[in-house]
């Protein structure tokens, strides 16, 4: 047997201070973390508490039996088993069902507080009153239950009464009592987990991304070995259970305080895994929808390019309508110009006109009077008679004797006059036929702007018709970039590599807590691998060269063959388990902090599992073992052997002779 | 009433009229030597119209192009309305009961006094009265010389010779029946200016020698 180990005594402060330091963070952001996942330190060893059976009573009342086809007889049953503590105690039978199982089914009830429990059926029905006293280090408790017979209920209202009772020296005080039974098993596990200074098991399943705490149930369960089980302790395997019950029985400080850690940190990945995975995605999509947000925008942007511009055109619509309302004035005025001045060349043109038709006609009149004065009238218009021109002096009118009227300068000076009026008239004309071509042309310049102007109008009228498609564009584009924006802002960031999570302080965590105990553990782990093979050997199994029993497995060679607990056959599975229950109570005591609670309660193996012949064996084997660890209790069931007859006698054992029943 | 200082001039005109649109006689006038006839005061003074009316003148001319067609007449209708003469020529008549209306005595008294012109008058077969007009000899040398000497008056010739294009030598009651064919002419109240009818033709001759190209 190795040295004792020694122990780091690692107070919970410096713990949390070396995964501050190391975590590169603070004290109170560790402890933050701690509480975030409810990690209790545990990092002393609390010591070991016993648990011993004194006795066991059932009462009750049997119905409906059947032997051999034949019914029974109702018949009330009263069974008593006092006077129990260490050792081995035996519950033997020549017959099977003779009450073994169902008696150490009742103390496995009684541990775990729950009822039924593992019990038959029928033997709950007929149970009215059940008892087990045991002791928790020298202190007396019961559990007491009680209801009525015929009934299977434990559901307040249905009679089902559990109580459990303390010896206070004096008289019993009641710890709890209730009716329900549920609140019972509750009780019972609160009570056992405290007294023992057990802490749940915490695991994280990452299927189902629960956690899941083994408490009592499953420790209490440990204590009870029923044939053939996955797990070399306790029931299952499921969570790493088996070595963590290991770990807890034989004794390993901050087991606790690492199992919920691990199951924190294995909680925290998954999640941080999925968080990531979900950021990811949700990323992703929202990526995807921003894309086809923007794709969207841009159409709705080259649409919009492709309108007209509805602002400006309606200013310069605006504008247009101004100008053109400006300008019509000056139109109405240009017209009415050009009207007068249309009169006025008119008139002036006639003017003309009368002055250039004077002015011809007077020169027409002077010539034709010249070439008229030519001729000298030669008889009388009038009368026409002869007139003698030789009795007028010449240049005298033959006709009427007056001198002649000459072609004077006065004509010449008349049509000179007539000319510079012509003349006259003519630039007056002119000049108001140019300033009446300018103002007309100036109408029809600005009757043209405002016709343009018009169409201008007109042309944004009918561009503004399509209006609403643009004010939808612009609607919809809002929608869009708003979108656009809410998505963005909405996506997950991107996980920062060095974020101070929980993740990296639970890693640090365990890392530190491990430190805490690494090296007591190998050690510890080493002596229960000692331990478990030489119980081992002493109940049974063959060629044994090696057990190494690892935090994550059980190393076994067996035959010079290397193999796992998993590939034993039944029956060496059955004396390991009950040699690791034995190797742990030695193990417990070796280290000294171990918390086996100094009970191992085996129940009879099936005949696959192993021969009576083999269990008898097992059962003499385990004996001298009980003798060794004197403050250890068996309890077996067994079919009676000769072999058990001999080692087991008196008040060790209850024995139920063939024909008849323990009760 | 035009104005009767222009004597000389309508004298003149109305000679170139007389002297154009006269017949030769069988033989020449007893009395007053006259180898020459002008048939009609109504005829004078249906033709004196046209020649006093440029824009009527250019009317029936564009009338007689389109019946008969001649690229002279469009041309002479062309240079009535090149020269202005609607406005610089029309000397106006007033309108009266036979239509286009003039005083011409003293006009007349003019020529006959120099032995260029006689009025006769007539009984014709119908036994209405008619007067005529003996155009004597000395007047075509006359009007010879005062061309020569007067350029100006070359207008007053040539007008008459195309006036006579369009008179022919038809009766004064037929030529006042064309002329009364006209509108304007026909609804001039008594005793008015006979209107012109200057743009009107101007927008057709601008039609058919448009409808010419």
């Amino acid at each position: 047997m190795m040295d004792r180990p020694t122990f780091k005594n690692v107070a919970a402060s410096d713990w949390k201070r070396q995964i501050a330091e190391r975590a590169m963070t603070t004290v109170d952001e560790v402890d933050a973390v701690l509480m975030r996942h409810a990690i209790e330190v545990q990092s002393v060893a609390p010591h070991r508490r016993r648990i011993t059976f004194s006795s066991l009573s059932a009462r009750g009342h049997k119905s409906g039996l059947i032997v051999a086809g034949v019914a029974q007889a109702d018949a009330d049953f009263d069974f008593e088993w006092t006077g129990l503590g260490p050792g081995l105690w035996v519950l033997a039978s020549d017959d099977n069902s003779a009450g073994k199982s169902s008696l150490l089914k009742i103390l496995r009830s009684a541990v775990r507080g729950s009822f039924p429990g593992t019990m038959k059926g029928d033997v709950w029905r007929w149970t009215a009153n059940i008892q087990v006293e045991f002791n928790l280090d020298g202190v007396r408790h019961r559990v007491i239950v009680a209801k009525p017979a015929g009934s299977k209920a434990t559901s307040s209202g249905s009679g089902f009464m559990a109580s459990l009772v303390r010896w206070s020296g004096a008289d019993w005080s009641v710890l709890y009592t209730g009716e329900e039974g549920q609140s019972f098993e509750a009780a019972m596990s609160d009570f056992f987990m405290q007294e023992l200074g057990f802490e749940k098991f915490h695991a994280y399943q990452k299927g189902t991304d629960t956690r899941k705490t083994h408490g009592w149930a499953s420790m209490g369960s440990a204590l009870f070995i029923t044939g053939s089980s996955p797990a070399l302790f306790g029931e299952e395997t499921m969570d790493g259970l088996s070595t963590r019950l290991i770990q807890l029985f034989i004794g390993l400080p901050w087991v606790t305080t690492q199992s919920a850690i691990r199951s924190s940190l294995a909680q925290a990945q998954a999640q941080t895994e999925r968080a990531g995975q979900s950021d990811r995605s949700v990323r992703e999509a929202i990526a995807v929808e921003i894309r086809k947000l923007e794709e969207r925008r841009g159409q709705l942007i080259e649409e919009k390019s492709s309108l007209p511009d509805y602002s400006s055109l309606r200013r310069a619509q605006q504008d247009d309508d101004r100008l053109a309302a400006s300008l019509v004035p000056k139109l109405i005025e240009l017209r009415r110009r050009v009207a007068e001045l249309e009169a006025e060349h008119a008139a002036a043109k006639v003017d003309h006109d009368e002055r250039r038709n004077l002015l011809r006609q007077c020169r027409d009149e002077v010539a034709a009077g010249r070439v008229f004065r030519r001729l000298r009238p030669s008889t009388c218009p009038s009368c026409d008679a002869d007139v003698q021109a030789a009795r007028h002096d010449p240049g005298n009118c033959p006709l009427c004797g007056l001198a002649e009227e000459k072609e004077t300068a006065g004509a010449e000076a008349r049509i000179a006059h007539m000319q510079a009026e012509e003349h006259e008239a003519k630039e007056a004309m002119q000049t108001l036929s140019a300033e009446l071509s300018a103002t007309i042309s100036k109408r029809d310049a600005l009757a043209q702007q405002i016709e343009e102007i018009g169409q201008r109008v007109d042309a944004a009228n009918r561009s503004l018709e399509g209006d609403d498609r643009g004010g939808a564009i612009e609607r919809e584009l809002e929608q869009v970039s708003g979108g656009i924006s809410a998505l963005s802002a909405a996506a997950p960031a991107e996980p920062k590599a060095d974020g101070r999570t929980d993740v990296t302080i639970l890693k640090v965590a365990e890392a530190v807590t491990e430190g805490c105990y690494k090296e007591a553990q190998e050690k510890i782990l080493k002596q229960f691998s000692v331990e478990l093979k030489r119980f081992a050997e002493r109940i049974g199994v063959k060629n044994l060269q090696d057990v190494d029993v690892r935090t994550n497995k059980i190393g076994i060679v067996q035959g010079a063959t290397p193999t796992t607990f998993g590939n034993l056959n039944p029956g060496e599975k059955l004396r390991f388990r009950i040699a690791a229950a034995l190797a742990a109570v030695a193990t417990a005591k070796w280290s000294g902090i171990g918390r086996h609670p100094g009970l191992v309660v085996i129940d009879s193996p099936a005949s696959e599992e192993m021969s009576s012949e083999d269990f008898a064996a097992v059962v003499t084997g385990l004996k001298s073992l009980a003798e060794e660890e004197a403050d250890v209790q068996i309890i077996v069931g067994a079919v009676m052997r000769a072999e058990i007859s001999a080692a087991i006698s008196g008040d060790n054992l209850r024995y139920a002779p063939k024909g008849s029943v323990l009760f | 009433m035009v104005e009767t200082g222009f004597k000389h001039r309508d004298a003149l005109r109305l000679l170139f009229i007389l002297q154009a649109g006269s017949s030769v006689l069988a033989s020449p006038d007893p009395r007053t030597g006259a180898a020459r006839i002008f048939e009609g005061e109504k005829r004078l003074f249906a033709i004196d119209f046209w020649v006093r009316y440029p824009d009527y003148l250019a009317d029936e001319l564009l009338d007689f192009y389109e019946a008969k067609g001649g690229g002279d007449l469009l041309a002479a209708v062309d240079s009535i309305f090149d020269s202005e003469e609607p406005s610089v020529r029309t000397v106006k008549m007033l309108r009266w009961k036979r239509g286009a209306y003039d005083l011409i005595e003293d006009a007349l008294s003019v020529l006959s006094s120099r032995q260029l012109v006689v009025a006769v008058e007539k009984i014709l077969p119908t036994g209405i009265r008619q007067h005529d007009f003996l155009v004597l000899p000395a007047a075509k040398a006359f009007l010879d010389e005062a061309v020569a000497d007067q350029p100006i008056l070359a207008w007053y010739r040539d007008r008459a010779a195309l006036a006579m294009r369009v008179a022919e030598f038809k009766s004064g009651t037929v030529l006042k029946d064309t002329q009364y064919e006209d509108e304007e002419y026909k609804n001039t109240p008594f005793l008015a200016y006979i209107p012109g009818i200057a743009p009107r033709v101007r927008e057709r001759l601008l039609r058919i020698k448009s409808k010419a190209a």
